[in-house]
């Protein structure tokens, strides 16, 4: 009885850990990191915004995509989402469309007062990912 | 006050009561939120910066601390039943046991408080809700610091007197429907080897320890209430007459019990549990007021004041008036009032009443962390799409479902009010069962200054429900 116990419990009296499971999760967790994808050099992003942005107004995104050199991403497919900052809010999507020389435009109305990222997700015409965001300060509320 | 009867026991229920006594049930627990942890570190480290689309802000600031309290209020203290730090600390106590024993001076709950204020406060400064890396050095800090304490020193130092979150939940427990109570006392008078507390030891040398007694020093027979009692459940597994039980009982009735406490003393006797019980009331409103849209009113008003446009510095007098200034007026006043009645000192009524503030503010923390968990519980699936999509570059059942959110904000109005007015009620009670105790020929004169500040705290929390919401990040500058 006494070995059966010694077996799942040391001397105080704690329950055995499998400490070597333990080590090879930690080591596919490391494994799973090191197999993310990398990402190309994400394109510049400049957002002008008309009107500025306000609750439950719709606001036009005028987008501008440079590559390095200034030298603008034109062709792209994009998808715009807008999350608040605090996790677990609604977000907000729109459609993207490309007005040439790598501007774009998207009509968005946000939902909430506050603090808000825009990310933008698509690729490039030649099939290489975007994913880049902007940080939109203090949404306003209806009534400013 | 007597103790109550034993309610229904969890323990006699099928399959949940054989579940919760088999002997690793903690364990298994543990492993789950071990792994939690584990995605929550790894997402927060390595994947994007972006909170509403990483797996540690979403898994800490909406599921972590919403379902914590709804478990709290509904059954018991589960998530110090599954704590991961405790899991890896007794892997490393496997390595390293630990021999000296936490310093005398510090066996009360003022570090834990100085932490308790000092997360809140950064978590207001840094925005922390909106930076999944910071997120994940913060688990990763909590699993150092028990690591360190608790290789150190013995027992389970890091949960009573330090653990910010193990306070927090200490303090809410003492709502919980569940209390680990003795079953027949008789059993325990009769008992000579008091293993729930000392440890069950094997029959044959070297009698070392195979079931921990415990940790927290509460021994069962004298243990009152919830408070300090991480449902570890090894009293029960060490008890080798079977006598504990996970009790139904009438919740937030202990606040009013005045009997000296196993582990803790009487609670009218702990300047640092009163203190405690503050901070967790005024710092519930506080928490929440961070949330709406007035805040940046008030903030500018008292850079302003201050001649300051620093951020640290206006959040910091905001807290000295709502931890410091305010408690201290509302508190101290309602206990002069009472003190009047009962003709004692100030102390006495302030160290028994201000227990009764609990409800109210369990009702609060509950009203915010319910919002956020039902307004973002399905966000975790679009979260976990978009990790499966980052890591592996192929969509998960079809992508990111951003729009899988959860209830609408405006629709849990009536729940957050319904929350608030189920926390003052619970708080008008105790306090008239505390006015009772302390002064039975003069109770409502006595308990009157008291209601007055719950229906003032209470009318505080309503009105900030009702304020347009305002989420602020890092950075952002509510003073710009």
């Amino acid at each position: 009885m006494h070995l059966q116990l010694g077996s799942w419990r040391d001397r105080h009296g704690l329950t055995r850990l499998p400490g070597r499971s333990a080590g090879a999760a930690a080591a596919c967790l490391l494994l799973l990191a090191s197999c993310a994808r990398s990402e190309d050099t994400p394109p510049h992003l400049t957002i002008g915004w008309t009107p500025m942005p306000t609750v439950d107004r719709e606001s036009v995104a005028e987008i501008q995509l440079n590559e390095a050199m200034a030298r603008p991403v034109t062709g792209a497919r994009l998808r715009l989402e807008a999350f608040m900052t605090h996790p677990g809010m609604a977000p907000v999507s729109a459609a993207v469309e490309e007005q040439g020389s790598g501007r774009y435009r998207a009509r968005v109305r946000f939902t909430m007062a506050g603090d808000w990222v825009v990310r933008l997700q698509g690729t490039r015409a030649d099939g290489r990912r975007i994913d880049v965001q902007e940080d939109v300060r203090r949404v306003r509320p209806p009534e400013e | 006050m007597t103790t109550p009867a034993i309610g229904s026991d969890v323990f006699s229920w099928p399959v949940i009561g054989p579940a919760l006594r088999w002997r690793h049930a903690r364990t298994a627990l543990q492993l789950v939120l071990l792994a939690v942890a584990a995605l929550v570190v790894l997402h927060g480290l390595t994947g994007p910066q972006l909170a509403p689309a990483n797996l540690a802000t979403v898994l800490t600031w909406v599921h972590y601390r919403g379902l914590l309290i709804v478990a709290l209020l509904a059954a018991g203290n589960l998530f110090c039943t599954g704590c991961p730090f405790i899991l890896v600390r007794d892997a490393a106590r496997r390595v390293h046991a630990p021999a000296a024993r936490w310093p005398r001076w510090l066996r009360r709950k003022w570090p834990a408080i100085v932490l308790f204020v000092t997360i809140l406060f950064v978590y207001e400064l840094f925005d922390l809700w909106a930076l999944p890396r910071a997120t994940a050095w913060l688990v990763l800090a909590y699993f150092g610091a028990a690591l360190v304490i608790d290789t150190v020193f013995a027992g389970a130092s890091f949960c009573k007197y330090v653990c910010p979150i193990g306070q927090f939940n200490f303090v809410t427990s003492m709502l919980s429907p569940l209390e680990l109570r003795v079953r027949e006392p008789a059993t325990c008078s009769a008992c000579r080897t008091v293993d729930c507390i000392k440890g069950r030891r094997a029959p044959e040398a070297p009698l070392h320890v195979v079931r921990r007694g415990c940790e927290l020093a509460l021994f069962l027979p004298a243990k009152v209430g919830n408070l300090d009692c991480t449902l570890c459940l090894d009293c029960v597994q060490a008890c080798p007459h079977d006598n504990i039980a996970l009790a139904a009982r009438l919740p937030a009735l202990e606040i009013a019990d005045g009997r000296r406490r196993s582990g803790i003393g009487r609670l009218s006797q702990r300047w640092d549990l009163a203190a405690l019980v503050a901070v967790f009331v005024f710092g519930a409103l506080l928490n929440a007021l961070g949330m709406i849209t007035p805040v940046y009113t008030l903030e500018r008003q008292i850079g302003v004041w201050l001649g300051t446009t620093s951020e640290a510095m206006v959040l910091g007098v905001l807290f000295v008036l709502a931890l410091g200034l305010a408690p201290a007026v509302l508190l101290g006043g309602a206990a002069s009032w009472s003190a009047a009645v009962i003709g004692s000192s100030i102390r006495r009524p302030l160290l028994a009443f201000v227990y009764g503030l609990v409800p109210l503010g369990a009702g609060v923390w509950a009203a915010h962390y319910a919002f956020h968990l039902l307004t973002g519980f399905f966000t975790v699936v679009p979260v976990t799409q978009s990790a499966v999509l980052d890591l592996t570059g192929r969509g998960w059942l079809g992508g990111p479902w951003w729009t899988w959110v959860g209830a609408p904000p405006g629709a849990l109005f009536p729940l957050q009010l319904g929350l608030l007015a189920l926390g003052a009620m619970g708080s008008v009670a105790v306090t008239y069962l505390i006015a009772d105790r302390e002064s039975p020929s003069r109770t409502l004169a006595a308990a009157t200054p008291w209601l007055a500040v719950t229906l003032l705290l209470f009318a505080a929390a309503v009105w900030m429900l009702a304020q347009p919401m305002e989420m602020r990040a890092a950075g952002a500058g509510a003073l710009g």
